[in-house]
C-alpha cells in the first residue's frame, strides 16, 4: 500500500521552503505546481470514494471516473486563482499548464512507486504519454480560457465546455490505454500527435488576417 | 450493431455540422455562428467517446458521467445561442406558460428518476428546462407577429423539437427493447441526428435576416 500523503508531504515540503525564499514571478510558478500535485491527491481520494460508491471495477474507474474527476480538480486551482487575484489574461496559459505539469509529476510518483523503475523504456513512452497527456488537456483548457475569459457573454458556457473537451480528451486517451495491444502505442502517441497538430492549426490561423467576433 | 451505426452516424453529422458551422463563423465572424460551432464540437466529442466505448467494449458507459458532460456543456452553448437570437422584448416578455412547462418538467423528471440515476436526471432536466422554456415562450410571443417573424419562429421550433426528443430519448430509455430497430429509442436518436442539420439551417437564417 502506498501512502500518497506521505509522499505529498515528502516533495511538497522542499517546494515550500523554495517558495518562501525565491520570491518574485518564480513563487507563482511553484505555487500553481504545488497546487497541481495537491489537485493529483485530492483526485486519488475522491477516485477512490467514487469507484466505491459506484461499486465501479478498475476499468470503470479508469475509462469513465478518473478522467472527470481529474479534470475537474485540475481547473479548480486555476479558477480560484482567476476569481481571487484576478491576474492578467496572458497568464491563464502558464497557469493551466503548470498546474497540469504539477499533476503530472505527482501521478507519475505515485505510478513509480507502486510499479518500480525497472523499464526504462516503458517508463519513458509512459512519461511522455501520461505526462503529456494532462499538458496537452492544460493546453487546451489555457488556451480556451484565454479565449473565453475576454469575452463576459461566454466565461459559464465556455468554461464549462473546455472542461468538457478536456474530460473526453483524457477519456479517449484512458479508453484506449485499457483496450490495449497496439491501440496502447496510439494514445501513447495521441498527445504529442495533438500537440503538432495544435501548433500547426495554430500557425495556420495565426497566418490569416484576425477579426473580432461580432454581437 | 444498431446502437453503433447509430452513434457513428450521430457522430459524423454533429462533426459535419461543426465543421459548415466553424466555415459559417469563418466567413462572417457572428457570434451565433460561433455558439453553434461549440455546441456541434461539444455534441460531436460526447458522441466521440460514446462510439469508441460501444466499437472497442461491445456496451455503453454505464457508471460515469464523461459523454454526458460534453452533452451538457453543449446545451449550456445552445442555451446561450437562444438567448442571443431573442430580441430585447422577447427576453422582457412574462407569460404564464412557465408553470405547465415547468409543471411537465418536474413530471418528467420525477419519472426519470424512479428508473435511473438521480443526479444525472436533475442536471440534465434542469438545463433542458430553459431550453423548454425560452422556445415556448418565444412561440407565444411570436404569436401576434405575421410572416416578418418567421424565421424567430422557425428558430424557437428548432429548438423545441430538439428538447421534445431528448424527452423522448430519455422517454425511450426507460423501457429499453434492446439492440434492434424496433426499438423506439433508435427512432427518436436518428431523428435527433436529422435534427442537427435543421438547427444549423434555422441559425443560418437568422443570421441572415439579422436576428441578434
Amino acid at each position: 500500500m502506498v501512502y500518497i500523503e506521505n509522499v505529498f508531504v515528502c516533495i511538497a515540503a522542499p517546494l515550500l521552503l523554495a517558495i518562501f525564499c525565491i520570491g518574485g514571478k518564480d513563487t507563482r510558478f511553484l505555487l500553481h505546481y504545488l497546487a497541481g500535485m495537491g489537485a493529483c491527491l485530492l483526485s486519488a481520494y475522491i477516485n477512490t470514494f467514487l469507484t466505491v460508491f459506484y461499486k465501479a471495477d478498475v476499468f470503470n474507474a479508469t475509462v469513465e471516473i478518473a478522467p472527470v474527476v481529474e479534470e475537474s480538480l485540475k481547473l479548480l486551482p486555476v479558477l480560484f486563482y482567476f476569481l481571487v487575484f484576478e491576474p492578467k489574461i496572458s497568464e491563464v496559459k502558464r497557469a493551466v499548464i503548470t498546474v497540469a505539469a504539477g499533476f503530472a509529476t505527482f501521478e507519475n510518483i505515485c505510478y513509480l512507486i507502486q510499479n518500480g523503475t525497472e523499464r526504462l523504456g516503458f517508463l519513458l513512452i509512459r512519461g511522455f504519454g501520461t505526462g503529456a497527456m494532462h499538458v496537452i488537456c492544460g493546453m487546451i483548457v489555457g488556451n480556451g480560457l484565454k479565449y473565453v475569459w475576454q469575452r463576459s457573454w461566454l466565461k459559464a458556457a465556455g468554461t464549462f465546455g473546455l472542461l468538457g473537451a478536456a474530460i473526453t480528451f483524457h477519456a479517449i486517451y484512458n479508453l484506449l490505454i485499457a483496450y490495449g495491444g497496439s491501440l496502447r502505442y496510439v494514445a501513447y502517441a495521441l498527445p504529442l500527435a495533438t500537440m503538432l497538430a495544435g501548433m500547426q492549426v495554430g500557425k495556420v490561423f495565426r497566418a490569416f488576417p484576425q477579426r473580432k467576433t461580432e454581437r | 450493431m444498431i446502437e453503433f451505426i447509430d452513434n457513428l452516424f450521430q457522430f459524423f453529422m454533429s462533426l459535419f455540422c461543426c465543421v459548415l458551422s466553424g466555415v459559417m463563423y469563418w466567413r462572417n465572424r457572428r457570434q451565433p455562428c460561433f455558439l453553434l460551432t461549440c455546441f456541434y464540437g461539444c455534441f460531436a466529442l460526447g458522441g466521440l467517446y460514446w462510439t469508441l466505448f460501444l466499437l472497442l467494449f461491445a456496451q455503453t458507459p454505464r457508471t460515469f458521467y464523461v459523454a454526458e458532460i460534453a452533452w451538457l456543456s453543449g446545451y449550456s452553448f445552445l442555451n446561450l445561442l437562444q438567448h442571443t437570437i431573442m430580441d430585447k422584448e422577447e427576453k422582457a416578455f412574462k407569460s404564464r406558460a412557465f408553470w405547465p412547462v415547468l409543471a411537465v418538467s418536474v413530471f418528467l423528471l420525477l419519472f426519470y428518476c424512479t428508473f435511473g440515476d438521480i443526479f444525472s436526471n436533475i442536471v440534465i432536466s434542469v438545463m433542458l428546462l430553459p431550453l423548454f422554456w425560452y422556445s415556448v415562450r418565444g412561440l407565444i410571443f411570436l404569436r401576434g407577429f405575421g410572416r416578418e417573424k418567421q424565421t424567430a419562429r422557425f428558430f424557437h421550433v428548432t429548438i423545441l423539437c430538439f428538447v421534445i426528443l431528448e424527452h423522448c430519448l430519455w422517454l425511450s430509455s426507460c423501457f429499453w427493447v434492446g439492440d434492434s430497430l424496433t426499438n423506439p429509442y433508435f427512432w427518436f436518436d436518428f431523428l435527433l441526428t436529422a435534427w442537427c442539420p435543421l438547427l444549423l439551417v434555422a441559425v443560418r437564417k437568422a443570421v441572415a435576416c439579422g436576428l441578434h
